[in-house]
């Protein structure tokens, strides 16, 4: 789910950044990251670019690949693995695709209107410690971009790839100053549409083409400083697509993507509004060992924070939760407190543990939370 | 408050006149700190504006060593950057450039792939590529006259002006890489340059000296970090703005002299504090009796100077931001900010605090150590032998850069001042056998009677006085040299300047004129000798241009002239051959003085061999020789039909150019000024001193029939006696110091020598100064409450 998640906090933060208008002088000074990254991310304005607004039939693997009359797209993809004494570890990677501009892209490389964006962290719950990284590139072949066949999304040496050019299989490499990661990744559950039959809607006029494969092994290597280990575990990757941004009222969301131990899996997600009040957008899926999906409304789950933790700038984050769906009643609870993303938009994603309410582990997962910082 | 205290204060109160003499050479040493750091700041932050805005952030400069670049090494050398081979590189960024003529004139146009500028830190002169990157959009620096919003029309293309940098930066276009390499007419795959942003384990060690100390990284000479990828040439971005250097070098030299007077205010405040303890040894030996320990005596002291100088931070706070108002009015540096009042800043609080406590609480603690003799310290010749080593180490070792030459400077000026109570000792032997009328040999002996009195403040006005001479020859010198160097420059009647403008329609109206006898054109375009950035300048080299930079018979083919400071950096030679085109030999090196870059001359056959497109932006006209009248109006005449041109006259032009110099060094004359001062203040202090120590011998004087005129004419031969043995010292010292400005500190600092001229009056002048000081100090009456002072 990230319609609404990061792309759209970039588009948010271009509406509001300061930058350089065009009857003044642009010998002024830069923003720090985020307004820079803000900057480069160019216009809020979608004319021109394809929206998501009807249901489409998903063609793969085309649909696998990149969409570039759409302006936002990402490949996300979470894994929660163990090595070998059973410690446990997350693994975050999300490429960004953005459009400058709409229409084909020229013959020169170098005036690429793409522009694409890569967060990888990793998550050590035995070191309860975090580590994360960013990458950003233009879109020119010798650097970042995206193909469907053979599946390829690369940023500045940061690579999800097809291991037989396909989808199914693919190869995590990740090599970042603190911490490396390669993951070999088998998907062990057909992709799954979200919304209606793939779109998804997240708002009156804001909607994405969504789908999930939400259950995939992962084994390789992880590496923390100078330590590496063996890893294996299951694996998470959702795409999207779209050309939207937050609706009026919105002010963040929390997005889950569970595995629980009994094969099931659960994608759930509530977007905050600025009035407290319940989005009629929230929603949850739930999918079975078969590959079936439950979707449920927002009158049909319920989700509450428990527990907050406060970080020093003195931002509190609801690091505990419990979930109500269906006949399950589940406790979810951050690995490690801080897993702040803070790159040029900073946010909360990490590794979460799934309990019942006896306190017994049934699961693991991914959190996002976002819009916290007021 | 303690008893301690109490007494100090009352001491302070008692000794109005000492206190204030303290007060008043300590707040012109904080406030010569203040200005000369205020100065340096605003010059700090006008480079801010003349930095070539896409080099921000960076530490390097990649190329193929003559090799033809492309993206594919780019990317290569990206990807081993990523694998973790370079793991100090934080950034590495794409980057086109190349000259066109666009809007009429010579444009330099640089693209950069702003999406991977955008992890460099930010910072005052960075620039916003957002647009850039979306639109295919330019920014343009102020020369070409556009505004946002307006359109340059290139190769049939029009492209959009986004914002305009503030600084005239020679005719700077900015553009997203792409769209640079569509207006230079490369392919795709073209770089020139890769700008490497490296972790600095230094930097913020070294911005926060700058902070402190403006200028002071133009101390040391630049070495070379040596980091150079395999197959690759790694340029320092220092070196490729060599005008940032300059200004440095220019702001280092100021911060120096603003020193120089807080030191000369050290010695007085030290020469007074000596003079107090001893006032109060038997006050002190009496505390001491009755168990007070020396630390809490010293400490008590100490207290004391810190008041002091507490209250002169403060007042030199202002009277400094005063002073900066009033020197930046005088300098071109500064100039755009004059009339403004300076801030201040925390790092200048800092500054004018650590100046005038610091300094205050130094010399009283020194003054405990001296008198008490717990700081005996090193034999006089060890200590002559070790300032000896400072400075010829600084002279001999050009690493040491200008940091070294200052250096040597002060310490052949502590030398002096080390000097000076051995001399008085040896003197005062001497003294014995003078002869002569006995109100003469009184005032004689007087003077080398008492070394440990007087030493400091003789040696505080020598460095004065030697300092003022050492400047005024150096200046002196260097303007006979500019003046020279404008007398064969300015060979022509009427200069025409385009801004940057292609002025061929100027030039055909000027060779239709009668009165214009000939007409000589110029042009500019940015080149690189091996890794040095230069400015190639180009015009038909005959036999009289060549004359203009001192070179008889012109240039033969494939010959150049080169300035100084590239002949001084490259450490070549008339004769030797140039890294451009196929290899220039040197036929003339010539003086550049006030070029802040490097340059090279050549005939315009030579630069279109160099594939530079012609365009001549300055003019240089000579009227006919029996038409001199009717070319009296050509100016205006010009001015009617070209408005946007400037036209200069000839004599204007050298006047502009002295007055420019004159303001350059007004404050360094200032600055001198105010070091003498603050030594005919501690001078003065001293004769007090040295007065109310001897007024039981004048009494006796009197009651033997001295009148009151002969002990004033004593006075005054005491006075001409200090001010003597002050200048014997300073002349030496004098024209040492201005030889090592001249012939050390300027080719490290500007890359040009000066020819040292000893002029007489720059000589005479100073010593007569000195003289005068202490003559006046001699003269003027003590206080009168400074009876109590005993």
């Amino acid at each position: 789910m990230r319609i609404v998640t990061l792309p759209a906090l970039l588009l948010t933060l271009l509406i509001v950044a300061p930058g350089c208008q065009p009857d003044e002088p642009a010998g002024g000074a830069m923003g720090e990251g985020t307004l820079r990254l803000g900057a480069v991310l160019g216009e809020t304005d979608a004319q021109g670019f394809a929206r998501a607004e009807a249901v489409v039939p998903f063609a793969f693997p085309g649909d696998h690949g990149p969409h570039p009359r759409f302006r936002s797209e990402w490949w996300y993809l979470t894994a929660n693995v163990q090595n070998e004494f059973g410690a446990e570890f997350g693994v975050q990677f999300t490429v960004f695709r953005q459009a400058l501009a709409p229409g084909p892209g020229p013959a020169n490389p170098w005036l690429s209107n793409q522009v694409f964006l890569a967060h990888a962290a990793v998550t050590g719950v035995l070191e309860q410690g975090h580590w994360h990284e960013e990458r950003v590139a233009r879109g020119h072949p010798g650097v970042a971009g995206a193909t469907a066949e053979p599946f390829r999304v690369w940023v500045d040496g940061w690579e999800l790839a097809g291991r037989n050019g396909g989808f199914d299989e693919q190869r995590l490499s990740v090599k970042a100053d603190a911490f490396a990661v390669d993951l070999q990744l088998d998907a062990l559950k057909r992709p799954v549409l979200q919304g209606d039959r793939g779109l998804s809607a997240k708002g009156p006029e804001q909607a994405s083409y969504y789908y999930s494969v939400p259950r995939l092994s992962a084994r390789g290597t992880l590496r923390i400083g100078e330590v590496e280990h063996q890893v294996s575990g299951r694996a998470w990757i959702d795409r999207e697509w779209s050309t939207s941004a937050l609706s009026s009222g919105q002010v963040g969301w929390d997005w889950f993507a569970l595995h629980l131990d009994d094969s099931w899996e659960i994608m759930v997600y509530q977007l905050r509004r600025a009035d407290g009040s319940r989005d009629r957008y929230d929603h949850a899926v739930l999918i079975d060992p078969y590959g079936a999906k439950h979707p449920l409304g927002a009158d049909d789950f319920e989700l509450e924070p428990e527990i907050f933790w406060q970080d020093d700038d003195g931002v509190a984050w609801p690091l505990q939760w419990r979930l109500k769906a269906l006949d399950r009643e589940l406790r979810i609870r951050a690995a490690v407190p801080d897993q702040r993303m803070e790159t040029s938009v900073s946010y909360w994603e990490g590794l979460v543990g799934v309990f019942d309410m006896a306190g017994r582990r049934t699961g693991r997962g991914y959190m996002e939370l976002t819009g916290y910082e007021g | 408050m303690s008893l301690l205290g109490l007494s100090q204060l009352r001491f302070l109160l008692r000794a109005r006149w000492s206190t204030l003499s303290v007060l008043v050479g300590l707040t012109l040493g904080v406030a010569a700190v203040v200005a000369v750091h205020q100065i340096g700041s605003r010059i700090n932050a006008s480079l801010e504006m003349v930095g070539l805005p896409h080099l921000d952030g960076l530490t390097e400069l990649l190329d193929r060593d003559g090799a033809n670049l492309t993206d594919a090494d780019y990317f290569a050398l990206r990807a081993r950057w990523r694998a973790g081979e370079y793991t100090d590189v934080r950034a590495l960024v794409p980057m086109v450039e190349g000259q066109r003529v666009m809007a009429g004139r010579r444009a330099l146009v640089v693209g950069v792939d702003w999406i991977a500028a955008s992890s460099l830190p930010a910072s005052g002169s960075g620039i916003d590529g957002r647009a850039l990157i979306a639109d295919g959009r330019l920014l343009v620096d102020g020369s070409f006259g556009l505004r946002a919003g307006e359109s340059i029309e290139v190769g049939g293309a029009s492209f959009q002006v986004e914002g305009v940098l503030d600084a005239d930066l020679g005719g700077l276009v900015l553009a997203d890489l792409g769209i640079a390499q569509t207006l230079l007419g490369l392919p795709p795959q073209a770089l020139s340059q890769i700008g490497v942003r490296r972790s600095d384990p230094y930097a913020r060690a070294s911005e926060l000296a700058e902070r402190v100390l403006p200028g002071i990284s133009a101390g040391f000479a630049r070495r070379s970090s040596g980091w150079q990828p395999e197959g690759w040439r790694a340029r320092s971005i220092s070196a490729e703005q060599p005008s940032l250097g300059f200004a440095r070098s220019v702001v280092f030299n100021v911060g120096a002299l603003g020193l120089l007077v807080l030191v000369v205010a050290w010695f007085l405040i030290y020469q007074i504090a000596i003079i107090w303890h001893r006032r109060r040894r038997l006050l002190n030996d009496r505390l001491e009796a009755m168990g007070v320990s020396r630390i809490e005596l010293t400490r008590g002291f100490v207290r004391a100077f810190f008041l002091l100088g507490l209250v002169a931070s403060f007042a030199g706070l202002l009277g400094g931001v005063v002073l900066a108002r009033g020197l930046g009015a005088m300098t071109t540096l500064a100039a755009d900010a004059a009339g403004q009042w300076p801030p201040i800043t925390g790092w200048l609080l800092l500054k004018a605090g650590v100046s005038g406590m610091g300094v205050g609480s130094l010399s009283a603690w020194m003054a405990c150590r001296r008198e008490w003799g717990s700081g005996s310290g090193a034999p006089t010749w060890i200590l002559a032998g070790v300032l000896l080593a400072v400075a010829a180490a600084g002279v001999y070792f050009p690493v040491t850069g200008l940091f070294g030459g200052f250096a040597a400077v002060l310490a052949l000026g502590m030398l002096v001042v080390a000097v000076v109570q051995p001399m008085l000792e040896a003197l005062r032997a001497s003294a014995l056998r003078l002869r002569g009328r006995l109100l003469n040999r009184h005032a004689l002996r007087e003077v080398a009677w008492y070394p440990r009195d007087l030493s400091v403040a003789v040696g505080a006005l020598s460095l004065a006085v030697a300092t003022s001479m050492a400047v005024g020859l150096m200046v002196e010198s260097f303007r006979t040299d500019f003046a020279q160097m404008l007398d064969q420059r300015l060979a022509h009647d009427l200069y025409v300047d385009g801004g940057g403008r292609d002025l061929a329609d100027v030039h055909g109206w000027l060779l239709e004129q009668p009165s214009v006898d000939h007409v000589q054109p110029y042009g500019r375009a940015r080149h690189r000798v091996g890794t040095v950035p230069i400015e190639l300048g180009y015009s038909p080299l005959d036999e009289a241009e060549a004359a203009r930079y001192g070179v008889r018979g012109g240039l033969g083919p494939g010959e150049a002239l080169v300035s100084e400071r590239l002949a001084g950096l490259l450490g070549a030679d008339v004769g030797d051959r140039l890294a451009l085109g196929g290899g220039l030999r040197i036929a003339g090196v010539f003086s550049g003085f006030g070029e802040a870059g490097y340059r090279v001359l050549v005939d315009e056959s030579v630069a279109a061999d160099l594939g530079i497109e012609l365009v001549h932006d300055r003019l240089s006209v000579s009227l006919a020789a029996d038409d001199q009248v009717a070319g009296a109006d050509l100016d205006a005449r010009l001015l009617a039909a070209f408005p946007g041109v400037e036209v200069e006259p000839r004599g204007r032009m050298r006047q502009v150019a002295m007055e420019i110099f004159d303001r350059t060094f007004a404050i360094t004359s200032s600055l001198t000024l105010l070091a003498l001062l603050v030594a005919a203040i501690g001078v003065h202090n001293s004769l007090v001193a040295l007065r109310l120590n001897q007024q039981q011998g004048v009494h006796l004087l009197v009651m033997l029939g001295v009148t009151a005129g002969e002990l004033a004419r004593v006075a005054v031969r005491r006075a001409l006696g200090i001010g003597s043995v002050a200048v014997a010292l300073a002349l030496p010292l004098g024209v040492l110091m201005a030889w090592l400005l001249c012939a050390v500190i300027n080719p490290r600092a500007f890359g040009w020598t000066v020819d040292l001229h000893l002029a007489l009056s720059d000589v005479a002048v100073p010593l007569a100064l000195g003289i005068g000081a202490a003559v006046l100090a001699g003269l003027l009456p003590s206080p009168r409450d400074s009876a109590g002072e005993i």
